[in-house]
C-alpha cells in the first residue's frame, strides 16, 4: 500500500500544470534570461582598457610626452589619447567618445562629465603629473644639485605590490546569481510540501475528507506523500542543475556531483518547510500558498537573488539571518563548493540543511498527528 | 454601457495585484539610493571599500594607512582566508592588502619592491587605482628623499602633495539626469507590462468565459458595440494605470526634468502602455488559463526586462542580445527614454523611436483582429 499511496502522489502531481512551472520552468527560464544579461558582464567588468582621453592646449608640452612615452614604454596602456581642439574635444565628451578633457596651457587640468572609476584614474593621472611637476620645480629651485636625484626616482618604474590569489575557483560574481536561482528552485517545493499538509487534511480538501475516513493509517500515507514530494523534487533539481551546467555553461567549479546532492538536500529541505506551512490547520489552502511563496520569495531576496550583495551586507550586519534562512543555507553550500572547493564548510552547510528538515518536518508531523474532525 | 459596466464590475476584483505592484514600484522609486557620487555640477573621486592589514605597525606604516584612510573607506576584516575571499567575492570590499613587515626599514633604505601583498580576486579598475595610488605613494616619497628631505618629513610631504581635492572640473552637459529618475522611467516599463498584461487579460478571461459571454452573444447586442466597449473598458485601465504612474513620477522627479523631457517621457510611456495593451488583448484572444497567463505574463515582463536594458543597461549588453531587443518594444521604449533623459535631445530621433513602439501596437492590434475574425 505504501508503494500504491507513493505512486498516485507522484502522478498526481506529475500531471499538474501548475506545480510543473513553478518547480522547473520558472527557475530555467530565469536563468536563460540571467545568463543573456550577466553572461558578458564579468569580463566586461574585470578587464581596464585604455581610458580615452582628448588632450588639448599645447601639444608641445615636454614633461606631458616624456610621462606618456614612459608609460608606453613601461606597458602601461593606461590612456587611449586623442590631440585635438578644444571644441572636438567637448563634443567627443558629450558624446561619450572620451571620459575627460585633459588641458595643457602652462599647467595642467582635466574636466569629466561624470563620476565613476574611470574618471577617478584621470584625475589620480592628473594629481600625479602636478605632484611631479612641483617636485621638479622645488628641486630645481630649492637645491638643484639633487634635481638629477629626483628626475631619476620619478621617472623609475616601482612594483611595491605583490599579488596573492585567494582561490583557484570561479571568481565571476555573476555566478551567485545562479546559485541563489537553484536556492528558489529548492524552495519552490513548499509547493509540494503544502499539498502535502492540504491533501491529508479533512477540513481544506475533499482528498483529505477521504484520507481521514480511510482505514489505512495515516503515518504510511503522509510518509508516501512526503517521499514522492522528496522524489518529483529531486528530479526537479537535478533537471534545473544539469540545465544550467551542461546548457548555459555555468560554472560550478570541479565540485558538480556535490551541487547535484546539495541542490537536492534543498528541494528536501524546501518541501520539508512547505509541510510545516501546509500542516498550520486554521489557514486557508490558498492563504497557506500566498505565505509559503512570499516567505520563499522574502528569503531568496536576503540571500541575493534580487541585490547581488545582500548577503555580505547582512553578514556584517546580522549574520545570523544569513544561518537562518535556508536560501542563503543553500546558496552557501553551492557557493564555497564553486568558489573554494572546501569540504568543511561544504558539510557544515549540508548538514545545516538537514537539520532544518528534520526541524520542518517534525513540526508538520506534530501538527498533523491525531487529528479529528467532528464536522467539516 | 452594459457591456462597459460589467468589464467595470470585474476590473475591481482584479485590481489588488495591480495596486501590490504599484505599491512597490513606488516605496521603492521613494527610497531607492543614488547611485552616483557626488552631487551635480561637482566631481567627486571613487572613493574604493579597502582592507588594510598593518603588519609592520611602525610609525611609517601607521602614516600610510592614515593616507588611504583619506583617499578611501576603510573597512575591517577578520584575517582570515574564508572571510577575505567572501569580502571580495560579495564587493563589501574592493581591494585587500597587507603592509608586510619591514615595511619602514625598507623605505628608509630606499628599498621599494614587494612592500605590501594584494589579495587578489578580480583584475579591474578598482586594482588598476590601487596599484597606482601605492606606486606614486612611494615614489613620491622617494624622490622627497632624493631631494634631500629626512624620512619623516618626506613621508609628510608626500602626504600633504597627494591628499586633498580631486583635481578635475566637473562639466555639467545640459540637462543629463540623475540616475532616480532615469531608472524610475526604466522601471517604469516592466511594471507597465507586468500590471497591464495581468490586469486586461484576467478581466478579458472572465468577459470571455462561458457565463457572461453566452448571455451576451445571444441578446440583442451588436458585435461591434461589444468590442467598442470592451475596447474602450481596457483603453480606460491602461489610461488610469498610465496616469498614476506618469503623475507619481512627475510628482518625485518633476523638479529635475525640463518641460520637454516631461512631455515626450510622458508621450513615450503612454505608447508603450497602448503596446502592451495590445499585446494583452492579443493574448486574451487565446483565452489562456490561469496557469498559462501566470507564465506568459513572467515570461514577457522578465524576457523584456532582462533582453531590452530594463535591469540591465544597454551599454553592458553583449550585441546578439541587443540584436534580438531591436525585435521587442521594450527596446525602442528604454531606447527613447535614455535618449531623453540623456540631456539635450534631438526630437525627431526621439519620435522616430516612438514610431517603431506604435508600429509594434498596430501589428498587435491587426494580428488580433485577425485572429478574432478567424475563431468566429
Amino acid at each position: 500500500m505504501f508503494l500504491h499511496d507513493l505512486k498516485y502522489f507522484i502522478k498526481v502531481h506529475v500531471r499538474r500544470r501548475d506545480l510543473l512551472f513553478w518547480l522547473m520552468l520558472f527557475p530555467l527560464v530565469l536563468g536563460c534570461f540571467f545568463k543573456m544579461a550577466f553572461g558578458g558582464l564579468y569580463e566586461m567588468e574585470t578587464k581596464s582598457d585604455p581610458i580615452p582621453v582628448a588632450v588639448t592646449g599645447s601639444q608641445e608640452d615636454g614633461i606631458f610626452k616624456s610621462v606618456t612615452d614612459a608609460l608606453d614604454e613601461s606597458g602601461e596602456d593606461i590612456l587611449d589619447i586623442t590631440y585635438t581642439d578644444e571644441q572636438t574635444a567637448l563634443d567627443m565628451l558629450e558624446k561619450q567618445k572620451v571620459k575627460g578633457i585633459i588641458t595643457l596651457d602652462g599647467g595642467i587640468s582635466l574636466r569629466v562629465a561624470s563620476n565613476g572609476l574611470e574618471e577617478t584614474i584621470l584625475s589620480m593621472f592628473v594629481g600625479q603629473y602636478s605632484v611631479y611637476e612641483k617636485l621638479v620645480k622645488d628641486t630645481a629651485k630649492e637645491s638643484p644639485q639633487a634635481l638629477e636625484n629626483v628626475v631619476a626616482s620619478l621617472s623609475a618604474e616601482y612594483d611595491t605590490v605583490k599579488s596573492k590569489s585567494v582561490t583557484s575557483g570561479n571568481t565571476d560574481n555573476y555566478t551567485q546569481y545562479f546559485y541563489n536561482l537553484i536556492a528558489m528552485a529548492a524552495l519552490y517545493g513548499a509547493l509540494l510540501g503544502l499539498n502535502i499538509g492540504t491533501e491529508n487534511q479533512a477540513n481544506l480538501s475533499a482528498l483529505g475528507a477521504k484520507k481521514c475516513v480511510s482505514p489505512a493509517p495515516k503515518w504510511r500515507m503522509l510518509t508516501a506523500d512526503i517521499f514522492g514530494a522528496y522524489i518529483l523534487q529531486t528530479l526537479c533539481m537535478i533537471i534545473c542543475v544539469s540545465f544550467f551546467a551542461f546548457v548555459l555553461k555555468v560554472d560550478f567549479g570541479s565540485e558538480l556531483p556535490l551541487v547535484y546532492i546539495s541542490s537536492a538536500v534543498g528541494g528536501m529541505l524546501g518541501v520539508s518547510a512547505g509541510f510545516a506551512i501546509g500542516s498550520v490547520s486554521r489557514l486557508s489552502s490558498s492563504v497557506k500558498m500566498s505565505l509559503s511563496m512570499a516567505v520563499t520569495m522574502f528569503a531568496c531576496f536576503l540571500s541575493g537573488l534580487m541585490v547581488g550583495n545582500m548577503k555580505s551586507i547582512l553578514a556584517e550586519k546580522a549574520p545570523w539571518v544569513n544561518e537562518l534562512n535556508p536560501a542563503a543555507v543553500i546558496s552557501d553550500s553551492i557557493y564555497c563548493l564553486g568558489l573554494f572547493g572546501d569540504h568543511v564548510r561544504f558539510m557544515y552547510k549540508f548538514t545545516e540543511m538537514i537539520a532544518m528538515s528534520a526541524v520542518f518536518c517534525t513540526v508538520g508531523i506534530l501538527l498533523t498527528r491525531r487529528r479529528k474532525y467532528a464536522s467539516i | 454601457m452594459q457591456v462597459f459596466n460589467v468589464y467595470m464590475k470585474v476590473l475591481k476584483k482584479k485590481l489588488s495585484t495591480a495596486f501590490i505592484y504599484l505599491a512597490v514600484f513606488l516605496t521603492l522609486a521613494v527610497f531607492m539610493p543614488s547611485t552616483a557620487g557626488g552631487g551635480a555640477g561637482e566631481f567627486s573621486k571613487t572613493r574604493l571599500d579597502i582592507c588594510v592589514f598593518d603588519e609592520d605597525d611602525s610609525p611609517e606604516s601607521r602614516a600610510l594607512v592614515e593616507h588611504l584612510k583619506k583617499e578611501h573607506k576603510l573597512v575591517a576584516l577578520e584575517k582570515d582566508k574564508d572571510v577575505i575571499t567572501d569580502a571580495l567575492y560579495y564587493g563589501r570590499a574592493d581591494y585587500v592588502m597587507s603592509i608586510k613587515e619591514g615595511y619602514g626599514s625598507a623605505l628608509g633604505q630606499g628599498e621599494t619592491d614587494g612592500l605590501f601583498e594584494n589579495y587578489h580576486m578580480h583584475d579591474g579598475y578598482a586594482e588598476a587605482i590601487m596599484r597606482q595610488e601605492l606606486d606614486s605613494y612611494v615614489g613620491t616619497v622617494i624622490s622627497c628623499r632624493a631631494a634631500g628631505e629626512e624620512l619623516t618629513a618626506a613621508i609628510e610631504k608626500a602626504d600633504s602633495l597627494l591628499s586633498g581635492k580631486a583635481r578635475a572640473e566637473y562639466v555639467d552637459l545640459s540637462g543629463s539626469k540623475t540616475d532616480k529618475s532615469v531608472y524610475y522611467y526604466r522601471y517604469l516599463a516592466y511594471v507597465m507590462i507586468a500590471v497591464v498584461l495581468y490586469v486586461i487579460c484576467e478581466v478579458t478571461n472572465v468577459m470571455n468565459g462561458k457565463s457572461i459571454r453566452s448571455r451576451t452573444d445571444c441578446s440583442g447586442l451588436k458585435r461591434t458595440v461589444y468590442t467598442l466597449q470592451m475596447f474602450l473598458g481596457s483603453v480606460i485601465v491602461v489610461t488610469v494605470l498610465w496616469l498614476i504612474f506618469n503623475v507619481c513620477g512627475i510628482l518625485l522627479f518633476g523638479k529635475e526634468m525640463t518641460s520637454a523631457q516631461i512631455v515626450f517621457t510622458s508621450l513615450n510611456s503612454f505608447i508603450f502602455a497602448l503596446v502592451c495593451l495590445s499585446a494583452a488583448m492579443f493574448i486574451s484572444e487565446f483565452s489562456p488559463g490561469e496557469t498559462a497567463l501566470n507564465l506568459i505574463t513572467q515570461i514577457i515582463s522578465l524576457g523584456m526586462s532582462f533582453l531590452c536594458g530594463i535591469f540591465v543597461e544597454m551599454s553592458v549588453l553583449s550585441e546578439s542580445v541587443l540584436m534580438a531587443g531591436r525585435f521587442l518594444p521594450a527596446y525602442w521604449y528604454v531606447k527613447a527614454n535614455d535618449t531623453i533623459m540623456g540631456g539635450a535631445f534631438d526630437s525627431s530621433q526621439v519620435l522616430g523611436y516612438m514610431a517603431v513602439e506604435m508600429i509594434f501596437a498596430v501589428f498587435f492590434f491587426t494580428v488580433t483582429m485577425v485572429v478574432s475574425k478567424v475563431k468566429k
